[in-house]
């Protein structure tokens, strides 16, 4: 692992990364870090997790009178920051990003709140299981089938109408696609949780060490297609363990 | 307007300099220690913007080719197999202008191993020029190749369509369609978000998808392995030795003929198994379980199992030469069904 001087370094870009934004030397640093830093995979893991679950929401159209009151609210805050003397704003400027939102952040997370709290009540409440986007997107196996009517595509990479010019979009193709299975074995590994827990040890053990088998040959990949191909290899063999309770390397159909 | 071949569109290299560095200018043909080829272009402008024809036939000299390496980030590919030597490929290119249109590249490289490479990039723009968007560009590749090619390709939101192929192919797309049709050998798709259909395939087949559909139709060979996480997974004639489907949520549909000493495997997280078998007489031993779980009427022997799990025989089971299907789905129902 990763010494906390890197992660304090790297941490404030995971969000540029995770959108894509990170050119050349950037993204792959920070790929780089993820995969020896388990603390910041978890919180990347836990970002792209959120994005998910946000995606997955319905389509809402809150009532007028709650973006009022958030613009409200946001305007109050910018008029206190402003208020601030001018050797503390220009110290802001300096520090890190996450501590410059922090005047916001108040106004932002009772934004989110009110939103969530009208979800639940614009869906008469009582059992709906997402008060939270994360809870939605970590909650435990559903008891009964929940079939998409349609493909869900959560994990579709990012299309390509974006305003960069296309050589640039075009090295970010890889990135995408890596990221649309990070994000599917990241929620496979969150379901197998439940399951693993009642796996006999030795079992447990085995599938362990083939998951860290798996990822390490992630990690020695190179080239873009050899990155890919490993990745799909772990996301199958979660898939079969999921579906299957099938833990032996070899129940991985195809996987070359 | 016809034009001379080559000009800053379609750069041919020999495997030993690198694709880029090399350009064929202004001329109508040309060729490497191991391949000659000749070539033609037009250009159209129209309201739309500017698009432009290549075609350029490449014939093997000295050894036949073996594999075609195929990476269009920027469009559609086609490839289609015949009988003869020589790789035709078309490209059709656009762009909003002629500026545009000259940054878009298409590189050509046959190397001694018998492998052709292609690969479409865009050229960086330079100090003063203008953000180019990729939605404003496309380059299309239309390939005729010999059948006996093994085919490496891969797309990012065009669509991969592969037909007349007898050696295979490694298929890659992000959220394009895969498409492949009368073609045999060792088949490996994946994709993102793209569906995958695959007709008229005979050889082991293995398609992967993360969330988008799986179509089989008149699929042969001695296995057939397919898996998305959110999608359906259909398949119908279905003739593969051992089959093995696998969806985290979605349905499986799957139409198949038994064989001997076959094995069948679908399984599910959330999605409904449906499996309809036409049997011939195969014996064959069925184990399933799932939400609900009907294994129908023709069963001729309920047996005993294990719990949760339900089993049925039909024929004699004990021969060597039964098949076994296994259908599981944690949390959706399970059909199984006979077709005489």
């Amino acid at each position: 692992m990763s010494g906390g001087a890197d992660c304090e370094r790297f941490r404030p870009l995971l969000t540029g990364y995770l959108d894509g934004d990170l050119e050349g030397e950037a993204g792959a640093d920070v790929r780089g870090h993820l995969r020896e830093c388990a603390a910041c995979r978890t919180i990347a893991d836990d970002e792209a997790a959120l994005r998910d679950g946000l995606r997955a929401l319905p389509a809402l159209d809150p009532p007028p009178a709650m973006w009022n009151a958030i613009r409200a609210q946001l305007a109050q805050a910018e008029v206190e920051s402003s208020k601030r003397p001018a050797w503390r704003r220009a110290l802001a400027r300096w520090l890190p990003q996450v501590r410059m939102a922090a005047p916001y952040a108040g106004a932002v997370a009772a934004a989110a709140l009110a939103l969530a709290v009208w979800h639940v009540k614009h869906d008469g409440g009582d059992d709906l299981e997402v008060p939270s986007p994360v809870v939605a997107v970590h909650a435990p196996v559903p008891s009964a089938p929940t079939q998409p009517t349609q493909p869900a595509q959560p994990t579709q990479p990012a299309d390509t109408a974006s305003d960069a010019d296309v050589t640039a979009d075009l090295a970010h193709d890889a990135e995408r696609r890596v990221a649309s299975y990070e994000r599917t074995v990241g929620r496979l590994q969150d379901e197998l949780a439940t399951a693993t827990s009642s796996w006999p040890e030795p079992r447990r053990k085995l599938f362990t060490t083939h998951v860290a088998e798996l990822r390490a040959a992630i990690a020695v990949a190179h080239g873009e297609r050899p990155r890919e191909r490993a990745w799909q290899a772990l996301e199958r063999y979660l898939q079969n363990a999921l579906v299957r309770d099938e833990v032996a390397l070899a129940d991985i159909g195809g996987s070359r | 307007m016809m034009r001379s071949f080559a000009i800053g569109a379609l750069v041919i290299a020999a495997a030993a300099t690198p694709a880029l560095a090399n350009p064929t200018t202004g001329s109508a043909s040309t060729g490497s220690a191991s391949t000659a080829a000749t070539g033609s272009a037009t250009t159209a402008t129209t309201a739309d913007g500017v698009t432009e024809r290549d075609r350029v036939d490449v014939a093997p000299s000295g050894h036949a080719f073996k594999q075609l390496s195929i990476d269009n980030p920027l469009g559609d590919v086609t490839v289609e197999g015949y009988d003869g030597t020589t790789i035709r490929i078309e490209t059709h290119k656009h762009a909003p202008d002629e500026d545009a249109l000259d940054r878009l590249r298409v590189s050509l490289v046959p190397s001694d191993d018998g492998t052709v490479r292609i690969t479409t990039t865009a050229d960086p723009k330079d100090a003063e020029g203008k953000v180019l968007r990729r939605g404003a560009v496309r380059v299309d590749l239309v390939i005729r190749a010999p059948r006996d090619l093994r085919v490496d390709a891969n797309v990012n939101a065009g669509k991969l369509d592969i037909s007349g192929m007898e050696n295979g192919g490694d298929l890659d797309a992000a959220t394009g369609p895969i498409t492949v049709r009368h073609v045999s050998g060792a088949l490996y798709t994946h994709t993102v978000s793209g569906a995958t259909n695959l007709s008229e395939v005979s050889g082991s087949v293995d398609a992967q998808s993360l969330a988008s559909d799986v179509q089989l139709d008149t699929v042969s060979g001695e296995k057939l392995v397919a898996s998305v996480d959110k999608g359906k997974i259909g398949g119908r004639r279905v003739r593969s030795r051992d089959i093995e489907l696998t969806s985290t949520d979605g349905p499986i549909a799957l139409e198949a003929e038994a064989t001997l000493r076959g094995r069948i495997r679908v399984a599910s997280l959330r999605g409904d198994l449906e499996v309809r078998l036409h049997r011939h007489g195969t014996a064959l031993l069925v184990r399933a379980t799932g939400a609900k779980v009907d294994l129908g009427a023709a069963a001729q022997q309920e047996r005993a199992a294990a719990a949760g799990w339900h089993e049925a025989a039909f024929g004699d089971v004990a021969a060597a030469e039964a098949a076994a299907i296994e259908l599981r789905s944690r949390y959706g129902n399970v059909v199984f069904a006979i077709v005489e």
